[in-house]
């Protein structure tokens, strides 16, 4: 479903990845876990066809996206969703129509149908009743469930997760890992989560990756991880484990 | 940047256009632009009434004070003027708009949903500028006029119908059409730049707030460089 085969990109002398290469089967949803700064967003980038690498290549449903063009892009992105770090909502529609967004644009769903969806969506990540508010008045946490709703209303085949906990409450972290984990099952997507929520992730993953110096250091199961002697993931743990 | 024009001008012309954004679109460059272009427009006007009068008088040629302030509005001051300050209002607020919306990821969230950002964030400002700029010059261009009627006529007692007379003499349909035609082009070249400097917020000026805020520079300066540059360029042609 996603291969990465040696993939390199530079930004100026640094050098983000540096011959990243692994393979995720369809189902199959993945842990990237990483250190600040070890590219792990740039990754990701990289395999939805928003950036493209100095070298190597990229299959997605066996289609080298490196060399398609704009329009080649568009058919191959149709199955994606996208949990932008930040939420990247567009900050001059409301939560409602934000999560409506993707529907009204890309469906032929009628003003009800995309309304029931939409209030179902926000029901899932507890954003009942911040539907009339904008991205300004409301706090980084549900911005980021906001756009978690946004992502996952148009049933992706793909899903690419940036970082989905960050910056909300345990318990509201593990609420949205569990939606994930449901999504995942119900609707047998593929995905990579970018987290520091260990081991929490572990309760919806079973194959974590581990990105240091631009390099896949790591790939195998949760327990494998926590039990591994390698210093630099020793190091790594001590410092994440939650 | 040439392509960047380019795909923009043809999805001008490949439905759907985003009706809603064009209005939302046309009531910011183009109607809330109207107070600053009513002021210029006014005392350019006036300004031109006391300087032509002054260098006419030397002479004895006030009569022509009419025809004087109408052309110079029409076919100069009025576009470029009107297109300066278009561009300090509202090119500014589109080059920071575009730049936070590249640096905050809205554009990278519109293209994974399969959309072109052109058609959602260009399209509608080109439109609408296309639409505005030149009523708002119209506009400025007769508010001027009238400024200079007031200090030619009402103030230095030049006849009125001597002033207004003259002027229906000297300016043609021709001269008129040479202003729309300039005030047409600034308006592509208006978004057109500051939409690029915008978008591309990042790749040539660097990310974060700092980033938006040397888009935004670089936006208003080329333009306005391009404006006065054009300017030149469709004057040479069109005399």
């Amino acid at each position: 479903m996603i291969r990465l085969e040696s993939v390199h990109k530079r930004f100026g002398s640094l050098e983000v990845l540096n011959g990243v290469s692994f393979e995720i089967k369809k189902g199959e949803l993945v842990a990237l876990l990483g250190g600040s700064g070890s590219g792990k967003s740039v990754l990701l980038k990289h395999i939805a066809g928003l950036m493209k690498p100095d070298s190597g290549k990229i299959y997605i449903n066996g289609a080298e996206i490196t060399s398609l063009t704009k329009k080649e892009l568009e058919v191959v992105r149709k199955g994606f969703g996208f949990l932008f770090q930040g939420g990247a909502l567009f900050d001059s529609l409301t939560v409602f129509e934000n999560v409506a967004f993707p529907l009204k644009e890309k469906t032929k769903l009628s003003k009800e149908e995309i309304e029931g969806m939409v209030f179902r969506y926000l029901e899932l990540v507890g954003l009942k009743g911040a539907e009339e508010k904008y991205p300004s008045q409301i706090s980084g946490g549900m911005v980021k469930r906001a756009a978690l709703a946004r992502a996952l209303i148009t049933d992706p085949k793909i899903m690419l997760f940036d970082e989905p906990t960050t910056g909300l409450d345990p318990q509201m972290s593990l609420s949205i890992l569990n939606l994930i984990g449901s999504v995942h099952k119900r609707l047998e997507l593929t995905g990579i989560i970018v987290t520091h929520a260990i081991p929490t992730v572990f309760r919806i993953t079973k194959r974590v990756l581990f990105l240091h110096n631009g390099k896949v250091a790591f790939d195998g199961t949760p327990k494998d991880l926590m039990d591994s002697q390698e210093p630099i993931i020793r190091q790594f743990l001590g410092e994440e484990e939650d | 940047m040439f392509i960047f024009l380019l795909q923009s001008l043809l999805l001008c012309f490949s439905p759907p256009i985003k009706v809603g954004l064009f209005l939302r679109q046309v009531r910011f460059i183009g109607a809330q632009s109207l107070v600053v272009i009513l002021l210029t427009g006014a005392f350019s006007g006036m300004v031109l009434g006391f300087q032509g009068y002054y260098s006419l008088n030397r002479f004895g040629s006030e009569a022509f004070l009419g025809p004087a302030v109408g052309l110079a509005l029409i076919k100069e001051i009025g576009p470029v003027i009107s297109a300066l300050m278009v561009t300090g209002r509202a090119g500014s607020a589109i080059a920071a708009e575009i730049g936070i919306m590249r640096i905050s990821e809205q554009i990278d969230a519109l293209e994974l949903m399969g959309l072109n950002p052109l058609r959602y964030l260009v399209v509608p400002k080109l439109l609408a500028a296309i639409l505005s700029v030149p009523l708002l010059t119209c506009i400025f261009d007769v508010i001027g006029i009238i400024g200079g009627y007031l200090i030619g006529v009402k103030l230095l007692g030049v006849g009125s119908g001597v002033y207004f007379g003259e002027m229906a003499n000297y300016v043609d349909m021709k001269d008129v059409l040479e202003g729309l035609w300039k005030s047409l082009s600034f308006s592509v070249i208006i978004t057109w730049v500051c939409c690029f400097k915008g978008y591309y917020t990042g790749i040539y000026t660097g990310f974060g707030a700092e980033g938006v805020s040397r888009a935004t520079t670089q936006a208003v300066v080329t333009t306005s460089v391009l404006i006065l540059l054009w300017d030149y360029v469709m004057t040479s042609l069109l005399f």
